[in-house]
């Protein structure tokens, strides 16, 4: 969901700021191109007029005397590095303040100045040139001007900077923008999101559909239709499964009663051990059928029976060791039970929570040989309600081989020489009860580094 | 003593019939909820045997029916379904006891005792081994000679019997003799089972202790 989302969204990203991108290198480079034609039009425009004013005042000094011509032009030339010449038609030079070029051959056209760049002394000068016709008898001249281009440079760049830092600020606008606005686009999916995010994994119930934007009711439509069929389809397993332990839970019953029935008769002895084996072998699986029962309760798919209630751990422990005291004393297995007579509460439904303490006392009681010790206790982890309440089953057996812990809660798994009859699901419920439930199970040494010790720790912050 | 067996599965309900016979009750059958309920209309149960999935009426309607008609007989609950919600319900509606399938012959023979006893408001006598405790005289009998007792321990005894081969609590245990009005601590109780254990060394039958469990009366294990 949430990557589709940003998918999604730089896909939107890239199709609105590449255009935008582009435009802005496009207008940038054109309005730069076209102000520096106009900036150096104009800069040109004004070094023609210099040299018309030059012309003139050439002329002025010719008539006035050679003395006068000498001086004539400081008073230009010596401001801003304004470079000149002028030459005759043959390209002599008649008075100049700087070394320029001489006209080249297509320069010496009547009345049209041509302009171009040229280099002074290794510094680039704009050289205009053009021929000054003398009306009268006078002789035509050549007159050239120039100026270093380091001005118009200048002009160039703070154009450049003028036209770039708007377009600029106008695009960090505009992404900016246009973020806000998919942002806010995207709310109602993000806002979805969330919602299905937050949910337990067990709600099916359907999504609202009256929040989410037009385009994406059709699909939450579809997938609240799915939800609909998946919760059909979890039910149906869950009554199969309470239909199918009571079908076969019935011919078991039936089939225990009539041998122990048989079995009251006077019987040869070979007649009474195959009575009382069947009589096992039938209890065996419907204890195997239980167990099966209680994997399908458990299994992250089912749904359970009833919401989360506040359950006593204390009675809860007491009541299922008690239901095994009789294991227990017919294997002379001393049972017990330590910690607080009642008071340590956990949020848990009772179903889930009855399965897993069983299964861990049952399997306690069952590999723990005669003389053993068995010890289920209850607390917390330090003083005071909100901490943490955990449940320990400890026993001095013959103990669980490190490397085979975390094998034996998978489904069928038996330790290798285990002489006890067993379905190997007993400790599978136990780990699938205490996912449902949110719990962590611990296996670890007993005490003196006999035995197994199990060790449930529920979430905290449940007080009484 | 009359005994109404609803149950439809042939072999179970051949064997229940056949128990209940041998323990000396008169024992009609019925395989579905409505000729359940019509027997019980033409006669009077002491104690029905009732299966929970049962075809055309369900054993909880059957159940309810019964008791809404003021039918009083003792209901003892046989079901297939363990779970806690069912349990629940069928005492909410009038049951008395229930036994998850498969059970034990013994087990079942036992709480018909019970019951019955329970229906009859008293119980003539209470055997284990070789006590012999006498519900309506309160007084336990070894060999037919009575044990001397005091009262509060003749009502530990009573309680543990009542429970035999179960765990029984302190607690349950102090409610019996709270009864009385009187305060009774964890260590008075401990005090009376060890008089207790004493004078029932004859007769056969052992208190157990079970670390912070509670106590279990049964047979002594070479007692056969």
């Amino acid at each position: 969901m949430r990557e589709e989302a940003l998918f999604l969204r730089h896909h939107l990203v890239n199709w609105l700021f590449t255009p935008l991108y582009l435009l802005f290198l496009f207008s940038t480079i054109t309005g730069y191109i076209a102000a520096s034609k106009l900036s150096n039009e104009s800069f040109d425009l004004v070094l023609i007029e210099r040299a018309n004013l030059l012309t003139e005042r050439y002329d002025q000094a010719k008539s006035s005397g050679a003395g006068a011509l000498a001086s004539m032009d400081l008073g230009i030339a010596e401001r801003e590095h304004f470079h000149f010449a002028l030459f005759d038609l043959q390209g002599r030079v008649l008075v100049a303040n700087a070394p320029l070029p001489r006209p080249r051959p297509q320069d010496i056209v009547r009345g049209v100045p041509t302009r171009r760049d040229a280099y002074l002394e290794g510094v680039k000068i704009r050289l205009v040139t053009l021929r000054h016709s003398v009306s009268r008898k006078g002789i035509d001249y050549m007159v050239q001007v120039a100026e270093p281009v380091d001005a118009r440079q200048a002009l160039g760049r703070s154009i450049l900077g003028n036209i770039v830092v708007p377009q600029f600020m106008f695009i960090v606008i505009a992404g900016f923008a246009v973020w806000i606005g998919l942002n806010h686009g995207f709310e109602p999916l993000e806002r979805l999101r969330r919602q299905v995010a937050a949910r337990r994994q067990d709600d099916l119930s359907p999504l609202d559909e009256s929040q989410a934007p037009g385009e994406v009711q059709p699909f939450i439509r579809e997938i609240n239709r799915l939800l609909e069929r998946l919760k059909m389809a979890m039910e149906s397993q869950r009554q199969f499964v309470a239909n199918a332990a009571h079908q076969l839970r019935t011919p078991f019953a039936g089939l225990v009663s009539q041998a122990e029935l048989a079995n009251r008769e006077d019987l040869p002895p070979a007649t009474r051990d195959a009575l009382q084996g069947i009589c096992q072998g039938a209890k065996r699986c419907a204890r195997l059928v239980n167990q099966l029962l209680a994997l399908a309760r458990n299994a992250p798919e089912a749904r359970p029976e009833g919401g989360p209630e506040r359950i006593d751990l204390c009675l809860l422990a007491r009541d299922s060791a008690a239901q095994w005291a009789g294991e227990a004393l017919k294997k002379d297995v001393d049972l017990g039970y330590e910690g607080p007579a009642t008071g340590i509460a956990v949020e848990a439904q009772e179903s889930v929570l009855t399965d897993l303490v069983d299964n861990l006392v049952d399997n306690a009681v069952r590999y723990t040989p005669a003389g053993g010790h068995v010890t289920v206790s209850v607390g917390r982890d330090r003083a005071g309600d909100g901490a943490a309440p955990w449940l320990r089953v400890e026993d001095d057996g013959p103990g669980i081989p490190p490397e085979m812990r975390e094998k034996v809660f998978q489904r069928f798994f038996r330790l290798a020489g285990s002489a006890q009859p067993g379905s190997g699901l007993g400790l599978a419920i136990v780990r699938e009860a205490a996912e449902r439930l949110g719990a962590r199970v611990e296996v670890g040494d007993g005490a003196a580094g006999r035995g197994t010790v199990f060790v449930v720790r529920f979430p905290g912050a449940v007080s009484q | 003593m009359r005994v109404l067996i609803v149950e439809d599965d042939p072999l179970l309900q051949d064997s229940l019939v056949r128990a209940m016979r041998a323990a000396g009750y008169a024992a009609d059958q019925a395989t579905d909820g409505e000729s359940a309920l019509r027997l019980m209309g033409e006669g009077c149960f002491d104690l029905v045997l009732l299966d929970l999935g049962l075809p055309r009426l369900d054993g909880l309607a059957v159940l309810s029916r019964m008791r809404a008609h003021g039918c009083r007989s003792a209901v003892l609950i046989l079901t297939a379904r363990d779970g806690v919600e069912d349990r629940v319900r069928g005492l909410d509606l009038g049951a008395d006891d229930y036994l998850v399938k498969p059970f034990s012959l013994a087990e079942l023979e036992a709480r018909v005792r019970a019951l019955l006893r329970r229906g009859q408001g008293s119980g003539p006598m209470i055997a284990c081994a070789g006590l012999h405790y006498d519900t309506v005289g309160r007084r336990a009998l070894v060999g037919g000679t009575a044990l001397d007792l005091s009262s509060r321990e003749l009502s530990v005894l009573e309680t543990l019997l009542l429970r035999v081969g179960k765990v029984v609590s302190k607690e349950q245990l102090i409610e019996s003799l709270c009864s009385r009005n009187e305060e009774v601590s964890l260590n008075a109780i401990e005090v009376y089972v060890h008089r207790l254990r004493k004078k029932l060394e004859p007769a056969g039958v052992a208190i157990r202790t079970l670390r912070g469990l509670g106590y279990l009366l049964d047979k002594r294990p070479d007692q056969a």
